[in-house]
């Protein structure tokens, strides 16, 4: 999983998680550069004939991080300034090319989460997949 | 205009408004979670976020709550909030190929390739009221989903992305060209930066279509399976999924997943007559926020009507669908009506009474002449 993969992964972590991801950047030196902010996004999506247009906004929260000169940048769906600076700080971190302490331990930690969102995930593509379904015709159909 | 020729009644206006508030929080019941609503009633904070053309489930569930389960109030207050909102940009363009597809179904093919998946759906279900969730509780709830998982097939797997059913007659030449070639947009018009205008592009009329509410929709597409049109579609595939929000990385550029949106999709096909002679299907497409299959269906079926060469029905003229399937716009006419129109209402009458007058003397005349 690249890193930016690796950062989508603070979307779904319960908020108990999402402030222990903060504490372990408490002794970093990580600058917020742009201060969480809400604001909209628009879809543009491809119709079946290549077309694209906008299907509407999304509610977004933005936030941009420092780390050793390297800016980081963490946008998540809705309002959650807390996580948008935690992605922000993680991507920072992870595009830093100076090799640090605290990226090991970053991977370590989103690596655990993305083992319980692959859990999490292959229940419901179990429960999605039982319901794949073979129609027989009727005789004479 | 004569309804503003009014004032005063602020204290009763503002008393108004607490006591509507007051009818929401009188009984005796536990006050109502917007998680309660986000989760439980999904389908309409996924019907509110459609309408209202803001993907915002927290917003949408409080939104039903404050307007007391009306979506039509709900989907105006996510417009309205939502112009009180910056806009940080313009995703990049999504292939719904690349949907995490939690139901696909087709009903012109029996075997697509990746198997047709029923989904959450209520579909099969006897419209009957089942009196079982009037002891819903937490132990039930338990109970319920112990048995849903232990009862799963040990081989049930599900592939990441499913190919399109209309590939299929693709392939074969069955179904009309792309339009994009015929009618080249540069960029995608944006009817929230510009005001609509007809004849229009493809890609401002999906995006009117869908922020489209879904009774209207319904009630034009209807009409036109009913008869008042030409059109008697297929449902080539519908599938509900996961679409990812990829924009760029603001320091390199690079596509950044910001998270996923729930979307429904559909693509129904009709007979026409080719351009070089040739019979092909043409498509007709429909997508919307969150679950909401009714409004997609429709969607794809009003765009096709609306591709229709000489219109002769209501759904198959552009500029009458567009027009009319916007919930807020069409709404907020229909509630103006609440408003003083004293002084218009004071003309009508003056103007009746004067040709009341005017028929009477018309009427005194022809019976002189008589």
């Amino acid at each position: 999983m690249s890193h930016a993969d690796l950062t989508v992964l603070i979307n779904t972590m319960d908020e108990q998680q999402v402030e222990s991801l903060l504490e372990l950047f408490a002794n970093e030196e990580l600058t917020v550069s742009r201060p969480p902010r809400t604001g909209l996004v628009m879809l543009t999506v491809k119709d079946c004939f290549e077309t694209d247009f906008h299907l509407g906004e999304v509610l977004v929260t933005e936030a941009r991080v420092v780390f050793r000169g390297c800016e980081g940048y963490g946008m998540i769906p809705g309002e959650a300034p807390r996580r948008a600076l935690a992605r922000a700080a993680a991507d920072a971190v992870l595009r830093c090319s100076e090799p640090t302490g605290i990226q090991k331990d970053l991977r370590a930690f989103l690596e655990r989460e993305e083992a319980i969102r692959e859990t999490r995930l292959a229940e419901e593509a179990a429960l999605v997949a039982a319901t794949k379904v073979n129609f027989d015709l009727m005789p004479g159909a | 205009m004569g309804y503003v020729a009014v004032k005063g009644g602020n204290e009763a206006i503002e008393r108004a408004c607490r006591l509507f508030a007051h009818e929401r929080t009188k009984g005796t019941s536990p006050p109502l979670g917007v998680e309660q609503i986000k989760e439980q009633l999904y389908l309409a904070a996924d019907r509110v976020m459609g309408e209202g053309s803001l993907y915002a489930p927290d917003l949408a569930a409080l939104a039903i709550k404050q307007s007391a389960g009306d979506t039509f109030e709900a989907a105006f207050m996510l417009r309205a909030f939502r112009a009180t909102q910056q806009r940080l940009g313009y995703s990049l363009p999504s292939s719904t190929e690349k949907m995490r597809v939690v139901r696909r179904i087709s009903s012109a093919f029996k075997d697509i390739p990746g198997g047709q998946i029923l989904g959450a759906t209520s579909d099969y279900t006897l419209r009957l009221l089942d009196f079982d969730l009037l002891k819903d509780d937490a132990a039930r709830r338990r109970a319920f989903r112990e048995q849903i998982f232990s009862s799963l097939p040990a081989d049930a797997e599900i592939p990441e992305t499913f190919p399109k059913v209309i590939r299929i007659l693709r392939r074969e030449g069955l179904l009309e060209e792309t339009l994009s070639a015929a009618h080249p947009e540069e960029r995608a018009f944006d009817i929230t930066r510009q005001p609509l205008t007809f004849p229009a592009s493809r890609s401002a009329k999906l995006q009117a279509l869908a922020r489209g509410e879904t009774g209207g929709m319904l009630a034009l597409a209807y009409s036109s399976m009913r008869g008042y049109g030409d059109i008697h579609p297929t449902l080539g595939e519908l599938r509900i999924g996961y679409l990812p929000l990829t924009v760029p990385h603001p320091a390199t550029g690079e596509p950044y997943v910001a998270g996923e949106v729930k979307v429904t999709e559909a693509e129904v096909l009709a007979r026409m007559q080719g351009s070089d002679g040739m019979p092909r299907f043409s498509l007709g497409y429909g997508i919307c926020f969150g679950q909401n299959e009714i409004k997609a269906i429709s969607m794809a079926i009003l765009d096709r009507c609306t591709r229709t060469e000489k219109p002769n029905c209501p759904a198959e003229d552009p500029e009458f669908v567009l027009y009319h399937i916007d919930g807020i716009e069409a709404m907020g006419f229909c509630n103006h009506w609440k408003l003083p129109h004293y002084v218009d209402f004071l003309s009508d009458l003056d103007r009746l009474r004067k040709a009341q007058e005017m028929a009477r003397a018309g009427k005194q005349q022809e019976r002189r002449r008589c």
